[in-house]
């Protein structure tokens, strides 16, 4: 157990009642960005949020039992990463927790009979098969440099990006994927512009489409948190990887769009894997020499 | 009851901002199909109004119908509308959704969509331009501010549409369209008490 005060139990509580709500105006601002990359003008900044609460307020929409409870274990699973992490607690556990979210939504999109839904569930083990790897090495490189697993400690030893600058790479990949931008946007894509249409989403309508998104927006949030850490102790430096990293995918999103799954594949193990186990070797490097220091 | 005003508001807001679009061919010629996916492409800019093109009816808050009802597909017609959720809008666009067009008559034709479902909207022309659907769209959203009682099918339209826009007055290439920058102002407008 995390011993938490009164206090930080509530600022815990609040961050993540308010995660979704921040995830989603970030996600507004990104598609004014690619509106203006693709020079359109774009939805209002509230759009995602328009869309939830939409999706919310929609007359109940049936779905599959086993569906439904998983789609919930998702975004209760999500939101507890995001928990832990917020709380101080081990990186590794919310990793793992956000990998569980994942496998939860993979097995809601297969429970159904569409095959579209299907084929989308089959691609999203394709994106955890791409990323999951990057996301361990990433925690391990922080736990290296920084000595505990602790996302507390972590934090207090940033900034990390003089000490593992290639970090940026897998974290750059893994903030593409769980924003489900090109090129790993092959199993559920935000505009039926893909052959699957919706993919793994196809079979869920409202509210539960609603809590697929908000569970989606958790991840985020957790990828997010997992690039803040890295400067957490300089906000405006953390602001600025935020930013940058989101403008390396946005121009990935929007020169990618023909990429295939092996390509997906490639891509995230090249650059991802690359960066990663360059920032794992300095990490090493870094603490032995202090160690002899 | 002032505490959930707010609340309401925000709702209604949110349903009139996200019209999300399924777009069901019942035959015809597929003019006004090609004008649909026009309609959709970045010229328009339809993203701005928070329009998405949704491959699924149960995710979508519009139906866009294009051609004329027949025995054979207005089942299928009617099981894509049924499947959408409260609230939703019908729009038809073009000359045989509105009445049957030119297959009107033929043994095998219905007459227009409303023989089928309730169209909310008639957009006319054969095909409709690209920004004349989008108005259409733009003119159907606020009915989706509510959840509305079941509705049986309207039949076709019950007077002639006037045309917001001249034939030959189409906007410049690269331009929007006046009456649609008239709309949105419309739409910025449509929160409801």
């Amino acid at each position: 157990m995390i011993p938490l005060d009164p206090l930080a139990a509530l600022v815990v509580a609040g961050g993540t009642l308010l995660a979704p709500v921040a995830v989603g105006l970030l996600i507004g601002v990104d598609r004014k960005a690619n509106a203006a990359v693709q020079l359109r003008v774009g939805p209002p900044v509230l759009q995602p949020l328009y869309d939830v609460t939409k999706l919310l307020a929609k007359a109940s929409a049936g779905s599959d039992r086993v569906a439904a409870g998983l789609l919930a274990a998702h975004l209760v699973l999500a939101a507890g990463s995001f928990a832990l992490i917020l709380a101080g607690g081990d990186l590794l556990v919310a990793v793992l927790v956000l990998g569980a979210a994942n496998l939860s939504f993979i097995l809601a999109a297969s429970a159904v009979e569409s095959p579209f839904a299907q084929l989308g569930a089959g691609r999203e083990l394709v994106v955890l098969v791409a990323t999951e790897p990057l996301l361990i090495l990433v925690v391990v490189a922080y736990a290296l440099a920084a000595g505990s697993f602790s996302s507390a400690a972590i934090a207090a030893g940033s900034p990390y990006m003089v000490a593992v600058p290639t970090l940026a790479l897998p974290l750059a990949v893994l903030l593409s994927a769980t924003l489900r931008k090109s090129p790993f946007d092959l199993a559920s894509s935000h505009h039926g512009h893909q052959e699957l249409v919706k993919g793994s989403t196809t079979e869920m309508a409202g509210g539960w489409l609603a809590i697929a998104e908000l569970g989606h927006w958790y991840e985020a949030a957790v990828i997010l948190a997992l690039i803040v850490l890295a400067a957490a102790r300089l906000p405006v430096v953390a602001a600025a990887l935020v930013a940058a990293l989101y403008a390396i995918v946005i121009v990935a999103d929007n020169t990618l769009p023909r990429a295939t799954w092996r390509a997906a594949l490639a891509i995230a193990w090249a650059v991802g894997g690359g960066g990663a186990a360059i920032a794992l070797v300095t990490a090493v490097l870094a603490s032995t020499k202090g160690a002899m220091g | 009851m002032s505490a959930d005003r707010p609340f309401r508001r925000w709702v209604r807001r949110s349903r009139v901002r996200s019209p999300w679009l399924v777009h069901f061919d019942c035959g015809g010629c597929n003019g006004c199909d090609i004008e649909v996916l026009d309609m959709l492409t970045p010229r328009y800019s339809a993203e701005r109004l928070g329009v998405v093109n949704v491959g699924d009816p149960r995710q979508a808050d519009v139906l866009v119908v294009t051609g004329p009802a027949n025995p054979r597909n207005a089942e299928v017609l009617r099981a894509v509308y049924d499947q959408m959720l409260e609230p939703k809008v019908v729009v038809a666009a073009g000359s045989c959704a509105a009445h049957g067009g030119i297959f009107r008559g033929a043994s095998n034709v219905l007459g227009g969509v409303g023989e089928v479902v309730p169209v909310d909207v008639f957009v006319p022309g054969c095909p409709p331009p690209p920004w004349r659907i989008l108005a259409g769209i733009i003119d159907a959203v606020p009915l989706l501010a509510d959840v509305r009682p079941p509705r049986s099918p309207s039949g076709g339209p019950s007077r002639p549409e006037p045309l917001r826009v001249a034939p030959d007055d189409r906007p410049a290439k690269g331009q929007v369209d006046p009456a649609i920058d008239a709309h949105d102002a419309d739409l910025e407008s449509v929160t409801v008490p």
